[in-house]
């Protein structure tokens, strides 16, 4: 089953974001883009919506106009990555690459911005972008997991899972929580399904699926 | 396990003594400074300070430091002269009594002040009534040695010698420091400058009795004098009077017996600071008394030199290096004794001046600033009224706190009085030399009016003489022409020159208005730039739908909608580079008529759609049609400059408005400029027009905008002021005269 994509857009210029909006819906379906003109209603859905596979497409340039607007797209990217390591998000901006500071630049790589747009460049390869980033998420091993997981019922997810050596026991909901921040009790758990999984089908117990 | 207490301790590596004395004291010149003020905390009335052998080869070379003060006993020297970091006046505010001197060698690492100027220092000292001379042997270079080896020596476990003298006479007392193995050269020049600053060491306007003098010796550079004081030894060195200056002013404070400096916000109605205002109707300075700022109570004298003193300073001294040392910018005393720096070189001159960041200012050679080489300024700051302005450790300037931040400004408040008598003055002359030449030019006409007479009168004369006087008188007779010819020469050169003058004043005032107008460019340059890449990249991506889909009947609806949008993006797009292209047509004659309504409502609904667009303001224009003759292009700069102000004031509004009105009365035209931004500031409705001055720094106001605005409004023969703003609760309106002329 394709789990249907969400493109959030955060830009407080939506109108001109109407050519990219409608390729988009094109490719990804109706209602599957959608668009914030302020950091925080966008935020606010965003963080409602985790358990949907999300692209985020954040305007740089967001608090250019004294228009109430104080938080960059580099800021909204950071107050994301607070609650999780897992989106992918893309950032975009109508200024040449050499018109961003050193330290904003930084600040991109090492918040995992995935892809830096530039809006004056051809719709084709904006929409390349999106594409990659498409591409990227359905291969990611934590997304499929997260999915796996917020597939169960609300009570599923609540009843212990794990237990740990030290004791200490998990429920379904409780190890989404620790993937999504990537701690190391989460990160074992990957890699011990990526482990089952290789396991699984040398032992030829499953085989892949065309 | 052992519950021993295991315990480590701080230990100084012998290096600890160049870190807090040649390290720290970055000059030569601030060392001896500190070492003469402690002989002022000492109660010295007298402090000897001599050169033996400076100025060429350095191996006999010495330097003394006497003072008669109180001195010292070998206990003082073991607990405090020698415990680095004690204030050991700390405790005890003043010395002792009959001087009460406020102490003002703070920091207790003087002493190592020494090392920057010699390697070695014997210290030989003796309180009255002691039988003996104290002497203590610091050889700094011991200290260099051991840091200098592999072994690991702490500066607590250098060893200093000490020995006793008898005295001649008990009653005698007082500090003397030997210091030899001298480290650099004394030059004629270095003593020269030292000399001047040591007698800036006291404040000229602060009592300090008993005396306090300071006597300079050198052995070779007896003969040179400074301010008619020969650096024999035999007199005390004293501070130049402050003659030749153009204009003074002076600043004082009332302090009620109440008053509470960490209470500010209790009212005191006897205690007033004064402060400096300038009366532009009658170009005078005068006083007016406002309430105790953050920085506590002060007292300054300021001395403005204009051209006229400068030049009479000049004739007198006859050398530019004078006038360097001589006018040389603010300098404050704290308690009578001077705390701000200077250094050593000349070519720092400016920078030394200016710890107070007068000069840190834009386009200084353009508008009428005060530089430090026009003014001198005495500041009287007191350890008791203004705690809050403390010396750093390196003696190089003052601790940043909000207190000296504010001071700072306050001095070049007072300041500002000066530029506006430099203005002032400029206008008086521009009218004095216009009359002045129109004069000259009558006396040339009755010149050779004169001069046509004589002739005339000559020549009847002539007739009358007899043939053999007329021979003789010949030459005579012919002079007359010459002369006539020569005035006219005179006449026409000069015709040439006020003309060439009148020429470049044009084209002076055509420079700074370009510059003016380029700097409104700029402004708006700045505030579209963003708005335009944006809107090109939505104009370009709907183009290229256009370009990529059609005639896709899905998309019927769209494309219609997105035709007309292209359209109106681009229409936007045109009046920015109409506007920004008017520029390039600018030129000072550009004299011509234009109706007001119509060009402000054009820049407020159109030009500046865009950038209103975008920062979602609402602009509301009603005016009443009226036609102006003038340069339109300053006419709109007045209007850029507070469009930008308000944009900025309305950064934080939610339902931004700025409106525009005009309306005609009998003797003018006025026009109410307002916004409903966070408003102007009580006190300063008058200040915000002054070149510099601004509330907006942190969003990149520079303080031109309204200072050119109101610029161009006077070149305009208009007006403009605050007044009540229209819109409530906050905000701000700005209304501009334009009266009718006479025709």
């Amino acid at each position: 089953m394709k789990i249907p994509i969400k493109i959030v857009i955060i830009d407080d210029k939506p109108k001109d974001l109407d050519v990219f909006k409608i390729e988009l819906e094109e490719i990804y379906g109706e209602n599957s883009v959608i668009i914030f003109d302020n950091s925080q209603d966008g935020l606010a859905y965003i963080f409602d919506n985790l358990t949907q596979k999300q692209i985020i497409v954040l305007d740089y340039d967001l608090s250019q106009n004294y228009n109430n607007e104080k938080e960059t797209g580099l800021d909204v990217l950071k107050k994301i990555r607070e609650k999780t390591s897992l989106l992918t998000v893309i950032v975009c901006t109508t200024k040449p690459i050499n018109e961003i500071s050193e330290k904003d630049l930084k600040e991109f790589i090492n918040n995992h911005v995935f892809w830096l747009l530039d809006k004056m460049e051809k719709m084709p390869q904006r929409l390349e972008a999106i594409e990659k980033a498409v591409a990227f998420l359905d291969k990611q091993v934590d997304t499929i997991l997260e999915q796996w997981i917020l597939r169960r019922t609300e009570m599923e997810r609540e009843i212990p899972y794990i237990t740990t050596k030290s004791g200490k026991s998990y429920s379904l909901n409780d190890l989404l929580v620790e993937i999504r921040n990537q701690t190391p009790v989460g990160v074992e758990l990957e890699k011990n399904m990526i482990n089952l999984t290789i396991d699984l089908l040398t032992r030829d117990k499953e085989k892949l699926n065309d | 396990m052992s519950s021993q207490k295991n315990i480590l301790q701080w230990r100084f590596d012998v290096n600890t003594f160049k870190l807090i004395g040649r390290d720290l004291i970055t000059d030569r010149i601030t060392a001896l400074f500190e070492l003469v003020k402690n002989s002022y905390d000492a109660n010295a009335q007298k402090v000897e300070v001599q050169f033996f052998d400076v100025g060429q080869s350095l191996t006999h070379s010495k330097i003394l430091i006497k003072d008669d003060g109180i001195g010292m006993t070998l206990d003082d020297i073991q607990n405090k002269w020698m415990v680095v970091g004690t204030a050991s006046k700390r405790k005890a505010t003043h010395s002792p009594a009959p001087y009460n001197r406020r102490y003002v060698g703070e920091k207790g690492i003087g002493r190592f002040a020494v090392d920057k100027l010699g390697g070695k220092v014997i210290i030989r000292t003796k309180q009255k009534g002691e039988k003996q001379w104290l002497n203590v042997v610091i050889n700094w270079e011991d200290y260099e040695k051991l840091a200098s080896q592999d072994v690991f020596t702490l500066f607590t476990e250098v060893e200093n010698s000490y020995y006793f003298e008898d005295a001649q006479d008990e009653d005698e007392h007082g500090t003397e420091l030997i210091i030899t193995r001298i480290r650099e050269n004394w030059t004629s020049d270095n003593l020269e400058r030292l000399s001047k600053e040591l007698t800036k060491i006291v404040s000229p306007f602060y009592p300090v009795n008993p005396p306090f003098d300071i006597y300079l010796y050198a052995n070779e550079y007896q003969k040179i004098a400074i301010n008619g004081i020969k650096l024999d030894g035999k007199q005390p060195l004293k501070a130049d009077t402050i003659d030749f200056y153009s204009h003074k002013a002076e600043i004082n404070f009332q302090l009620s017996t109440d008053f509470d400096l960490s209470n500010p916000e209790k009212y005191y109605p006897n205690s007033y600071q004064e402060v400096l205002k300038f009366d532009d109707r009658n170009g005078r300075i005068y006083t007016e008394k406002a309430t105790i700022k953050e920085f506590g109570a002060v007292s300054m004298k300021l001395y403005f030199f204009n051209t006229e003193a400068k030049n009479k300073f000049k004739k007198y001294y006859k050398s530019i290096d004078d006038e360097d040392t001589y006018i040389d910018g603010i300098k404050i005393y704290r308690d009578g004794i001077i705390t701000t720096p200077f250094a050593e070189t000349a070519s720092h001159v400016d920078n030394q001046r200016d710890i107070l960041g007068i000069h840190k200012r834009l386009w200084r050679d353009i508008f009428n600033r005060i530089s430090t080489r026009e003014v001198i300024g005495i500041l009287d700051i007191t350890a008791k009224n203004n705690p809050d302005i403390r010396d750093a450790t390196n003696r190089q300037d003052f601790v940043d706190t909000a207190a000296y931040r504010e001071l700072k400004e306050f001095i070049v408040e007072q300041l500002s009085v000066f530029e506006k008598i430099k203005i002032f003055e400029r206008q008086l002359k521009k009218i004095k030399i216009e009359t002045g030449l129109d004069q000259a030019q009558e006396q040339f006409k009755d010149f050779e009016k004169q001069v046509t007479n004589i002739g005339k009168q000559i020549d009847k004369e002539f007739e009358k003489l007899v043939p053999e006087l007329k021979s003789t008188f010949e030459p005579l007779k012919n002079i007359i022409e010459p002369l006539k010819q020569q005035t006219k020469e005179i006449e026409k050169a000069y015709q040439k020159g006020v003309e060439q003058m009148r020429e470049d004043r044009k084209e002076f005032l055509r420079k700074e208005n370009m510059y003016l107008s380029l700097m409104s460019l700029q402004l708006y340059a700045v505030q579209v730039a963003h708005a335009i890449r944006t809107k090109l990249g939505s104009v370009k991506d709907m183009a290229d739908f256009f370009k990529r889909r059609y005639p896709d009947t899905k998309f019927e609806e769209k494309f219609k909608e997105y035709a007309v949008r292209i359209v109106d993006e681009l229409q936007q797009l045109q009046h920015i580079t109409d506007f920004m292209l008017s520029y390039a047509k600018a030129g000072v004659a550009d004299i011509k008529e234009f109706n007001i309504k119509n060009v402000l409502t054009k820049l407020l609904t159109e030009t500046y759609s865009l950038p209103f667009e975008n920062t979602k303001i609402t602009a509301i224009v009603e005016m009443e049609d009226c036609v102006m003759r003038g340069h339109q292009q300053f006419f709109q700069d007045i209007f850029q400059q507070l469009i930008a102000n308000s944009i900025k004031a309305l950064e934080n509004t939610t339902d931004k408005k700025i409106r525009c009105s005009g309306y005609v009365t009998q003797d003018a035209y006025i026009i109410l400029f307002s916004d409903n931004g966070f408003g102007i500031k009580k006190g300063v409705e008058e200040r915000i027009f002054e070149i510099f001055y601004t509330t907006t720094a942190e969003q990149g106001g520079a303080g031109i905008g309204l200072w050119i605005a109101k610029s161009r409004i006077e070149a305009l023969k208009g007006s403009i002021e605050v007044v009540e703003n229209e819109f409530k609760p906050t905000g701000a309106t700005f209304k501009i005269t334009f009266p009718f002329s006479k025709n």
